[in-house]
């Protein structure tokens, strides 16, 4: 961790909270980052942002300092993330929307190389299609696991479930990921 | 079902390509700033509430304490007229002899001279 971070936690836990203040400017962008993952609209992302920072500096006190500053924001950012999908995603029902032409043209050309912004943007709007028919849990996990790159042991640590159980709710959440998909476009894949 | 694993996994991949998007609102952290120093102040008001609304209690509470002790006074005055009542006759209540007693009697009754 850098000294100048140190100093400035030191600083925040001596009662002066305009040292609080870097450490959002430097953060915030990660942290915004992470939240577009589990929230579509923006103005749900900033209230995600602002609780993940005001935890933060609530639980300040709790930071030991032996690991880095940012693994520690971090992980109290995806809880958050997770917590704000444990509130929003509950009874809410999936339904199959029509697709968009750049969503059925994507389709219509997988497997063929293309390097196109609005083909990933395309793959991107079907990911978060099928995301939103997911459990807070396995789409938590798919994010963490698919769209992030962490490993499994790393989301075995953020989510307090076992190696092993981390894997299994992912292959039931692919499983889930590829009904919904056949159910988006029956007719050409099932 | 081939397929539909192949056209995941890409869709999956492609997602991954998108580089994340970190923009941050202008002046975002003032905002944060701002919450943070509130923090303290709101938690002195919530006392404040709190205090303003248990004197708001008082007389609500009042009220209901006079409620129970009326409504609590009225079942005492049963209890006092549960007794026997003004030109009611007087009975006598007889104390019941002991049972050894009473089987005594009993077979006394039944056989006067017992053999011996």
């Amino acid at each position: 961790m850098d000294a100048t971070e140190q100093e400035l936690i030191a600083e925040v836990l001596e009662g002066h909270p305009d040292s609080f203040e870097p450490l959002v400017v430097k953060y915030q962008p990660r942290v915004f980052a992470i939240a577009r993952r589990y929230a579509r609209r923006e103005d749900e992302v900033e209230d995600i942002v602002q609780t993940i920072f005001i935890k933060a500096y609530s639980k300040l006190s709790s930071f030991r300092g032996d690991a880095p500053f940012e693994h520690w924001l971090m992980r109290m950012a995806t809880f958050t993330c997770y917590d704000f999908l444990r509130k929003h995603q509950r009874n809410r029902e999936w339904n199959a929307t029509d697709l968009s032409t750049e969503e059925n043209d994507w389709l219509e050309n997988v497997g063929e190389e293309s390097t196109a912004e609005t083909d990933r943007n395309a793959a991107k709007a079907l990911v978060n299609k099928l995301l939103d028919g997911l459990k807070p849990i396995d789409r938590h996990i798919i994010v963490l696991l698919d769209l992030e790159g962490k490993s499994v042991k790393e989301i075995a640590e953020l989510t307090d479930l076992s190696e092993s159980n981390v894997k299994v709710k992912a292959h039931r959440a692919r499983d889930k990921m590829k009904k919904l998909l056949a159910q988006l476009t029956p007719e050409k894949y099932l | 079902m081939k397929k539909i694993d192949k056209i995941l996994d890409e869709m999956l991949a492609k997602t991954r390509e998108i580089p994340a998007d970190d923009r941050v609102p202008y002046a975002f952290e003032k905002r944060i700033m701002a919450h943070i120093k509130e923090a303290p102040a709101a938690a002195a008001n919530l006392w404040e509430l709190w205090g303003l609304s248990l004197w708001r209690a008082v007389v609500p509470c009042l009220a209901v304490m006079v409620l129970v002790a009326m409504w609590m006074k009225a079942p005492g005055e049963t209890t006092e007229t549960s007794g026997p009542k003004a030109g009611a006759p007087t009975v006598a209540t007889i104390d019941s002899p002991a049972k050894e007693e009473l089987e005594s009697i009993v077979m006394f009754a039944i056989d006067p001279q017992p053999s011996e």
